[in-house]
């Protein structure tokens, strides 16, 4: 009987005991973050990347976006296209950590690549329309563990994260790496114990995406781009130049109109890639990503209508932007 | 303010540690004024709805306890029903009964426009009236009497850790509690530690990470799926309702215990009952024992003769089945539920005759029964669960006649496995063991140990963007 009786006084101890496992995690997590996903490396990666394009010479190019970006666009074939085109040197970086967002999007760019001394001449910003307008919800995990800090809260809160919850989610996962990778780590474990959980779990977000978008749809005719209007904003202080590319995908997209007038607003380019020729459907591995010859095909179009469009402007977004 | 929220939690620990130092009649206080900011975070425009009609109820209760007269008693008790059951019946049920009559009248001739009010549904409605149902009928029988403050009995109607989604408490049970001193022992944190933790478990970990597989199968056109898959989608959601349901009741216990109180359990291994009357004894506890009590036994119960307790158990079935909602999937639910019941009341009367009752009673004949149960439990969730009976029957019809097995369905069999069994097991060992607190006697270290585990797993589980729980809707 005994054996089975605790003593309940120990409860703090209990307390303790969990606090002591948890912590103990938390560490072990922290340590070996680079090792929980190829995303979450590639966002530890972030820094590095933008000071080394700082520090170099030329035009300075970034890529930025999520899976679309990092599946669809082949930084290689532009770079290539580009000197072809006489651009002397060229520098690109392709920032794409998965299921990203507008919301991500600027604070990335404001917290890795304003604080930079030489930041990127010119944007390319890949996109879905639900990506970029103000009524997409954050991830207030995701924001607080890899793009912004807790300085950053107020504008959040001015850009729409108002729910009790949210700023809740957002100041737990400023403090616990365990609770805002838990995507990641989840992930991983999953996809090691379970088969087809990959393709599964793509399925189950589509399926979810398009509920929500479906309800949505019902009680929201309305967008705004208010969020991109200030990272539009935000590139032009520092005399940079944004192209935003809307994606191609299985499913055709509309193009709302505000985002049409935004990007026009703020002399910011919109590259329509939602119908590229060349791409069927043969070349999409889901309802969104392409494969490699469907990236390829991408890549040569988005290279030859960025040439035109660096050789075009009368005036060069910075001074060592190439001469025609 | 869900259970499974940071932000309950923030609130609760900010409550629980002024009600710490206050003096009991504060402490009634401070529990009703939480309750109503608990209530108004999910919608406070439906509060002055709570208050009228606490206050209503509360000046019914007096007169009821008061009057002498027998057929004064009865007026104020029919009244009773009336504001009720119609403030339930408006918001709940107006809307859909409006639709159909006019959809039949139609049907037969008639060229009628249904008018419906589309009020939309006051969170914690069905479960606050039927507690307060509940109070008003033990006055009635003399089971209790009414307190003699009005804060009091706003407490019972508005304490927040049951409002929401039960356990519909008795007035016998929970007022006292709410009346006399409460004491919080050493035993009563180990308790409620093991409620807290095993609930969140269930909720965040087991039914929202198996709730994106059900929505998949269950959204997806039932001809595109492959048996199998539909029986997965089957059997994933009797887990994902089972756990969501009883994770929310385990917290509430949880967080009521260390406020002191007592909540009765509501879920005791529903799926290892081997008989359907067994499974309502175990499932949704306060609610079968609710509608046993005012309902099945008032309607003569089982001592009218078999016909009339067979039609009492398909009456209170159905009646348990529109309680859930107003859509015809739950009242085919209930049916089936009823019918269930009067299958095995007639199997039981026929073995009883035969003398061949004791061939089950052993171990596999058990264990069998238990199996076979459960299926239909699972058949019964499928109803419940499905859009149509269309749905449920293009379902049930290719989980039975078509094999071939997919990628989803083998995604489905681990993921649910890999949820699921650790729970199973872990509730065949409570069960056999025959004591339901068993791990919260276990030594510290053990219970500090899995507590840890149980903590990382609520984190790494936590789905992006936390899902209500079921029974909300209700």
């Amino acid at each position: 009987m005994s054996s089975f009786t605790s003593d309940s006084e120990n409860h703090w101890m209990t307390v303790v005991m969990i606090l002591a496992i948890v912590l103990a995690a938390e560490v072990t997590l922290r340590a070996s973050m680079p090792f929980v996903s190829g995303s979450l490396k590639h966002i530890k990666e972030i820094p590095c990347a933008a000071e080394k394009l700082s520090k170099s010479d030329g035009l300075r190019i970034l890529f930025l976006g999520n899976s679309m970006i990092n599946n669809g666009v082949d930084v290689k074939i532009i770079r290539e296209k580009l000197e072809n085109k006489s651009m002397s040197i060229i520098n690109v970086v392709k920032i794409n950590p998965d299921g990203t967002d507008l919301w991500d999007w600027y604070f990335l760019y404001k917290n890795y690549f304003l604080i930079q001394s030489n930041p990127p001449d010119l944007i390319v910003l890949g996109f879905r329309s639900d990506f970029v307008d103000d009524q997409r919800q954050p991830n207030p995990s995701r924001l607080a563990a890899n793009f912004s800090g807790l300085r950053d809260l107020p504008e959040l809160i001015d850009f729409g994260m108002t729910g009790r919850s949210d700023i809740a989610e957002y100041l737990y996962a400023s403090s616990i790496c365990l609770y805002a990778h838990r995507e990641a780590i989840r992930n991983r474990l999953m996809d090691w114990m379970v088969p087809y959980y990959r393709e599964n779990t793509s399925k189950i977000g589509t399926n979810a995406w398009k509920a929500k978008s479906e309800a949505w749809g019902e009680v929201q005719e309305e967008h705004s781009y208010r969020r991109l209007e200030s990272l539009l904003r935000l590139v032009r202080s520092k005399c940079g130049m944004v192209v935003l590319v809307a994606m191609p995908t299985r499913n055709k997209y509309a193009l709302k109109k505000e985002i049409l007038l935004t990007t026009e607003k703020s002399n910011a380019v919109l590259m329509d890639l939602r119908d590229v020729r060349g791409l069927s459907e043969a070349n999409f591995i889901d309802a969104v990503h392409l494969n490699a010859a469907g990236a390829e095909v991408l890549s040569q179009e988005l290279g030859e209508r960025l040439t035109y469009i660096l050789f075009s402007i009368g005036n060069a977004p910075r001074d060592n932007l190439p001469a025609r | 303010m869900k259970f499974n929220s940071i932000e309950f939690w923030l609130f609760f620990g900010v409550i629980i540690l002024i009600y710490r130092f206050l003096p009991k009649m504060f402490q009634n206080r401070l529990l009703l004024v939480a309750g109503y900011v608990f209530y108004s975070s999910w919608d406070w425009r439906f509060l002055p709805l709570l208050w009228i009609s606490t206050v209503v109820d509360f000046i019914l209760a007096r007169n009821l306890h008061r009057s002498t007269e027998h057929s004064t008693r009865v007026v104020v008790l029919a009244g009773s029903l009336v504001v009720n059951l119609g403030v339930l019946g408006l918001f709940k049920y107006y809307d859909f009964f409006a639709v159909e009559i006019v959809r039949i009248t139609n049907y037969l001739g008639a060229d009628l426009a249904a008018s419906t009010f589309g009020l939309g549904l006051p969170v914690g409605i069905s479960f606050y009236t039927l507690q307060k149902l509940g109070y008003l009928l033990d006055i009635y029988y003399s089971r209790n009497e009414p307190p003699a403050n009005i804060f009091d009995f706003a407490l019972y109607t508005c304490f927040f850790p049951i409002i929401l989604s039960g356990p519909i408490e008795r007035s016998t049970h929970l007022m006292p509690q709410i009346l006399a001193t409460r004491t919080i022992k050493q035993s009563d944190i180990s308790e409620a530690l093991y409620h807290v933790f095993s609930g969140l478990f269930r909720k965040v970990v087991l039914a929202d990470n198996l709730a994106p597989i059900v929505n998949l199968i269950f959204s997806t056109d039932p001809r595109a799926l492959s048996g199998p898959e539909c029986l997965a989608g089957m059997y994933l959601y009797t887990f994902q309702i089972y756990f969501d349901f009883s994770g929310y009741s385990h917290i509430a216990q949880g967080i009521a215990k260390l406020m002191g109180f007592d909540v009765m359990w509501n879920f005791k291994m529903p799926y290892f009952a081997s008989t359907p009357s067994e499974f309502w004894n175990r499932w949704h506890i306060s609610l079968s024992s609710w509608i046993r009590d005012y309902i099945y036994i008032p309607l003569g119960g089982n001592r009218l003769g078999k016909i009339r307790t067979l039609i009492n158990l398909t009456i209170t079935m159905l009646l348990v089945g529109l309680w859930h909602g107003a859509a015809w999937n739950f009242v085919v639910w209930g049916m089936f539920h009823g019918c269930l019941l009067v299958a095995y009341r007639l199997i039981e009367l026929w073995a009883y005759k035969r003398n061949t009752a004791s061939i089950s009673a052993n171990g596999i004949g058990n264990c069998l029964k238990v199996f076979l149960l459960f299926n239909l439990i699972a058949v019964g969730w499928l109803l419940f669960r499905s859009d149509s009976i269309l749905q449920a029957s293009v379902m049930l019809w290719r989980g039975l006649t078509d094999y071939g097995t997919t990628n989803l369905f083998y995604y489905s069999l681990v993921s649910g496995a890999v949820y699921v069994l650790p729970m199973i097991i872990f509730e065949a060992w409570i069960f056999l063991s025959g004591d339901v607190l068993i791990f919260s006697r276990k030594k510290w270290y053990v219970q500090g140990s899995v507590y840890g585990l149980v903590t990382i797993c609520l984190m790494i589980f936590q789905p992006v963007g936390s899902n209500e729980f079921i029974y909300f809707r209700f």
